[in-house]
């Protein structure tokens, strides 16, 4: 599942699977942005079958949260 | 014109899509204020009852609980209709979904999804209202809620706007091929309407966002009822000599 996820954000960021890593602020990677935040949770939605509002999704800090959220899910 | 009041809907049958809420569930109360005799559509039963029962005179009207992504279904819904209530003098199609994404994320299942619900599916229903067995014999007006992202461009609207832009084009050519029939094939375009389409925009979650999207509005955000009114307007013998075009209500958004 950790892999599903970080591949999936690196396709929704338009980066390379191996420059995310599992302690990084997924807010601070250059190429995020308000409209990649959608991606994001087009994302969580699609490929994981998540859905959730951005209120909830603004607590989700770091990579390994969003791979904790995949996971319990 | 020889109607004494060009704007009325009195002895008129219509069909409203997406009545269960937002500019559908408007635009079938404010019909039916103006004397229309209605036909709810929408996937909710209970939501399309409660829109009912916000209507002038409920007993005048009917629901139908239907997925117009059922194509299959959607000709015994109106021959339904038809059967109830009479031919048919119009059509609003409301229903349909807005999202804002990136191009990055515009997957073919996306962009399919897209177009099954904002373009295949109220076609769909045009295909079957106007077939000369279900539509009025002396014409009638049938329209498309589309939106000012038909014609303008956001960011992240690029999935949005291809389909109401293809709504916008498709009503010219179906304007035309109508006409002998003197039925009326219109669009229009709202801004930004407070509606629980938009409540849920991301333009709505924060402050700044909302404030940024209403100064793009020069008389503000818009109301459900600003594009009922435009609808019983082209509904009306009051448009008799209005086919083909796609009529802006957007608060000023696309005048600057």
């Amino acid at each position: 599942m950790k892999d599903k996820l970080i591949s999936a954000l690196a396709e929704a960021l338009e980066m390379d699977s191996s420059q995310i890593k599992i302690e990084d602020n997924f807010r601070d990677y250059d190429s995020y942005s308000s409209l990649t935040e959608l991606s994001l949770l087009a994302m969580l939605d699609s490929d994981f079958g998540i859905e959730i509002e951005m209120k909830e999704f603004n607590n989700y800090k770091t990579v390994m949260d969003l791979v904790k959220l995949v996971e319990s899910r | 014109m020889s109607s004494a009041l060009p704007f009325t809907l009195k002895g008129k049958t219509l069909i409203v899509t997406g009545a269960s809420s937002g500019i559908g569930r408007q635009c079938a109360i404010s019909c039916a204020l103006m004397g229309a005799s209605i036909a709810v559509f929408g996937r909710d039963e209970g939501r399309l009852n409660d829109t009912l029962q916000s209507m002038d005179d409920p007993e005048k009207h009917m629901s139908c609980a239907i997925d117009l992504l059922e194509y299959d279904m959607v000709g015994d819904a109106v021959r339904e209709v038809v059967r109830q209530k009479g031919r048919i003098d119009g059509l609003i199609n409301c229903a349909g979904i807005s999202t804002t994404l990136p191009l990055n994320s515009i997957t073919t299942q996306r962009i399919e999804h897209f177009l099954r619900t904002n373009v295949i599916a109220s076609m769909n229903i045009t295909r079957h209202a106007v077939k000369s067995a279900h539509f009025s014999l002396t014409g009638g007006s049938v329209i498309f809620i589309s939106s000012v992202m038909g014609v303008a461009g956001e960011n992240g609207k690029t999935l949005y706007s291809l389909t109401k832009g293809a709504l916008v084009a498709a009503v010219k050519s179906m304007a035309i091929e109508l006409a002998p029939r003197k039925i009326r094939v219109n669009a229009i375009s709202p801004g930004v309407v407070e509606s629980p389409m938009s409540r849920s925009a991301v333009y709505s979650r924060d402050a700044a966002s909302l404030n940024k999207i209403q100064s793009l509005h020069p008389l503000g955000l818009g109301k459900v009822d600003d594009v009922a009114n435009a609808c019983i307007f082209l509904l009306s013998d009051a448009s008799a000599w209005i086919t083909g075009i796609n009529l802006i209500v957007d608060g000023g958004y696309l005048a600057k």
